[in-house]
């Protein structure tokens, strides 16, 4: 209660023990994500241990000291999304003596940075005047102001982390995936209706989306309105005018084989509408970018300090400066990572078109991240190594630099949408946007090299991917000098035979050795079939364009935001959208029954509650089975 | 009725153009350039028409007194007021009273004026709305920050920190009541 100790903000304390939280964040959510496919922020996370650790260990910290803790701690555990997607495709590839690895620490750790200074000049113009929700920002901000908030709302926030928590956990398997979860993770009621396959009526049992709708408000319904758009309309007028792949030409508008139409579903998302919908994402972003050109020059101006001397945002100096060297260390990576390949003139093309990409990109993930706590940063990151190959060529030696760079531009993405949402709750608990830039770009170095670093290590640990186990009992092969007469019997049709005899001392290609983790790296793997596809020259182009010429229009037409939203609902999946969407109707209809401030003062709690729950028991869950896998 | 068919065309205009984009394939199949142009055309056209509506609809507000440069400046002026008045009392507030005198103006006018930040974009255009919007956001954010040092028990930081947001909101007064004075011309 003594206002004599000053008041703690950016600490030591702060950036130390973030730092540290995010590290063991990071480790341990690569090595899940490797596992599950899909990586946790851990924001929400990060704020709930500040408070343990700053509040409660170290009995100091305030809110906004905590709100520094927690920026730090998600900015060097949320990086691990762009490695994790890029980087193992090298070792899927069989790229492994290929890769650069000073080059690869060096190209991530400059993505970082340009990710963080490349967003910073955007701050105003997306939190400020458009005001983006940042749902798990926003729920972050519910957290470290609950101490203050009244006894009523941190009831609310606390009843609404328990009901999230108890159905995440009844949803999740805890066994290693032996064992079925208490409840379902989606409802499917397609078969209940008798609906015809191609027709998705999935509704998946999300709290956290059913919060983020909620919190995001009336965008949810345009995200509503896209999944309908997507799944309603384009997948049945695609199968009623057999605009789909031969392998799916016998699957009918209205066939009842439910899980075909799974799969069917699942495939026309990777053939069609994540293309047209990365393509109105792009457009839609581009119209934003040029509608509001005119406050961006509001938003730069307040790069240049405060009329009473305190400096409100790093200077734009430091920002130029720290682009610099960011696109030298990229050039540098570039030129480096393709060894002979890559010429000087080579790395500085790549360097510009990558700069380009990466901020354009950036802008992408910060505006869906703040409308719905969702980027489409696998596609963002598809299209940066597309590029790259473009520049490069589609030869085998092109792969190494693409996705070197490609890593770099997805942890830029990652981190952009990542500062923005710290931002974002920098400004509902009244921090000093300063102070958290410099946390960030000052801790924005470790989450790359830790990421990149883990990878490495559970590859040469355990391998990872889809072959995981094939790749291993190769490695014991050739640890016994037997891999070329192994390849050699393969070759000669006699591989089941050779494993037979030596099966006692090998055990089997498709068997994992007791105690390996299983690590499918299911991302990588998908983004490993992308660049064959690029290599292949099938890039599908057409509905790139197409997609983004719709996605301009209608944000120039209607609203900024409505491109975004629409392409991004058609890249996501069914299930989560729709359920997000009806948080969206949720809080309208809320409004309209109690009043807005109602909507706010009540529901805003129990949303945030409803997405911290998940993330926590998102967290432990992949703790438990990093633990399961290695005891 | 009229907005109403104007959505209709947008939608379904914006339907056919997304279902037109899906036939993009290598080889483009057939239909697919037709569906793409006719609906980008319907979009076009509905778009159009719910922006004439819209103006019609925001000049028709702006005569009513509405959501009008007027309306802004007022909204500003209430906030400026209830800042001065805590500025003035603030101290003699202990922190917690304190915290609970912020409390009302960032969850009252602050979030009033706020969640209508897209309409007045519309009305002002994207400069004339940053000018007067910069005010407004800096002050509210520094509000914010006196309500979370005031609960951390720092009541004389958070004191410090009125006169700044008092100096952003006014800032913000003078340009909303510069775009609300009639121009004379």
């Amino acid at each position: 209660m003594s206002a004599r100790r000053p008041y703690r903000e950016l600490t030591p304390a702060s950036l130390v023990t973030g730092a540290l939280v995010g590290l063991v964040l990071n480790m341990g959510i690569c090595y899940a994500g490797l596992q599950i496919g899909f990586t946790i922020v851990g924001s929400a996370v990060a704020a709930v241990l500040g408070f343990g650790l700053l509040r409660g260990l170290l009995r100091r910290g305030s809110i906004l000291e905590v709100n520094v803790f927690q920026t730090v701690a998600s900015a060097v555990n949320t990086v691990n999304a762009g490695i994790i997607f890029t980087v193992p495709v090298l070792f899927l590839l069989g790229l492994e003596e290929r890769i650069h690895y000073p080059a690869l620490v060096l190209a991530s750790v400059a993505g970082s940075l340009l990710g963080v200074v490349l967003i910073i000049p955007l701050r105003k113009q997306i939190i400020e005047f458009e005001r983006l929700r940042f749902p798990e920002g926003t729920a972050v901000a519910a957290i470290l102001k609950a101490p203050g908030a009244g006894i009523e709302k941190a009831r609310l926030l606390v009843g609404g982390i328990v009901i999230s928590a108890v159905v995440s956990a009844l949803t999740k398997s805890w066994g290693g995936g032996e064992a079925d979860p208490v409840l379902p993770e989606a409802l499917d009621l397609g078969p209940l209706l008798h609906l015809p396959a191609g027709f998705s009526a999935v509704f998946a049992l999300s709290l956290l989306s059913l919060g983020a709708g909620y919190l995001a408000g009336r965008p949810g319904l345009v995200v509503l309105y896209g999944t309908i758009l997507n799944y309603w309309v384009l997948v049945p007028a695609a199968l009623a005018l057999g605009w789909v792949p031969t392998a799916w030409a016998d699957f009918g508008l209205f066939s009842h084989d439910y899980a075909r139409g799974a799969e069917f579903l699942d495939a026309f998302s990777h053939f069609t509408s994540r293309h047209v919908g990365i393509g109105m994402i792009l457009g839609g972003a581009v119209a934003g970018i040029l509608v509001a050109l005119p406050a961006l020059k509001a938003a730069l101006a307040s790069l240049r300090g405060e009329g009473d001397g305190r400096r409100e945002e790093v200077s734009m100096g430091v920002l130029t400066g720290a682009t610099g060297v960011g696109l030298l260390l990229v050039f540098l990576a570039a030129r480096w990572s393709g060894g002979g390949a890559v010429s000087w003139g080579t790395a500085a093309v790549m360097t510009l078109a990558g700069g380009i990409w990466l901020w354009l990109a950036g802008l992408v993930v910060a505006q869906t991240t703040g409308r719905t706590d969702w980027s489409p940063l696998s596609g963002l990151a598809l299209i940066a190594i597309a590029i790259m190959m473009g520049i490069l060529g589609n030869g085998e030696e092109a792969v190494v630099p693409a996705v070197t760079m490609g890593a770099a531009i997805c942890v830029a993405t990652s981190m952009c949408a990542d500062m923005m949402a710290d931002l974002k709750t920098g400004y509902l608990v009244g921090s000093l946007p300063v102070k958290q830039q410099i946390a960030q770009i000052a801790t924005c170095w470790i989450g790359p090299a830790v990421s990149v670093l883990t990878v490495i290590l559970l590859w040469r640990a355990y391998a990872f991917g889809p072959d995981q186990a094939a790749v291993l009992y190769g490695r014991r092969l050739a640890a016994a000098g037997l891999e070329q007469e192994y390849r050699a019997a393969v070759a000669a049709g006699r591989g089941e035979a050779f494993v037979a005899a030596h099966q006692a001392d090998f055990g089997r290609p498709e068997v994992r050795p007791a105690g390996t983790p299983e690590l499918g790296a299911p991302q990588a793997g998908a983004l490993m079939s992308a660049i064959r596809i690029v290599q292949g020259g099938e890039v599908p182009l057409g509905k790139y364009l197409t997609g983004a010429v719709i996605g301009i229009l209608v944000s120039l037409l209607v609203s900024p935001g409505m491109g975004v939203m629409v392409g991004l609902s058609m890249y996501l999946p069914f299930e989560y959208m729709v359920v997000f969407g009806l948080g969206g109707i949720l809080n309208i209809l809320v409004g309209r029954w109690r009043g807005a401030r109602f909507a706010e003062d009540q529901g805003v709690p129990i949303a945030a509650g409803l997405i911290v729950g998940d993330a926590l028991v998102g967290v432990v869950h992949a703790l438990v089975k990093v633990s399961a896998s290695l005891l | 009725m009229p907005t109403l068919l104007a959505r209709l065309v947008l939608v379904v205009g914006f339907c056919l153009a997304t279902v037109g984009s899906a036939g993009f394939a290598e080889p483009v199949e057939d239909g697919a350039w037709g569906l793409l142009i006719a609906g980008l055309a319907a979009t076009v056209a509905g778009g159009l028409a719910l922006r004439a509506l819209q103006r019609r609809r925001i000049a028709a507000g702006a005569a009513g007194g509405g959501l009008a440069p007027a309306g802004l400046a007022a909204a500003l002026t209430e906030i400026q007021r209830e800042v001065q008045s805590l500025a003035a009392a603030a101290a003699g507030l202990g922190p917690a009273e304190l915290a609970a005198r912020i409390d009302p103006i960032l969850s009252g006018p602050c979030f009033e004026l706020g969640s209508r930040n897209e309409a007045y974009a519309r009305l002002l255009g994207a400069e004339a709305f940053a000018r007067v919007w910069s005010g407004f956001a800096v002050a509210e954010r520094l509000l914010a920050r006196a309500w979370s040092m005031a609960t951390d028990g720092f009541p004389e930081e958070a004191r410090a920190e009125l006169p700044r947001a008092e100096e952003a909101i006014s800032a913000a007064c003078r340009e909303a009541a510069a775009l609300a004075a009639p121009t004379g011309s």
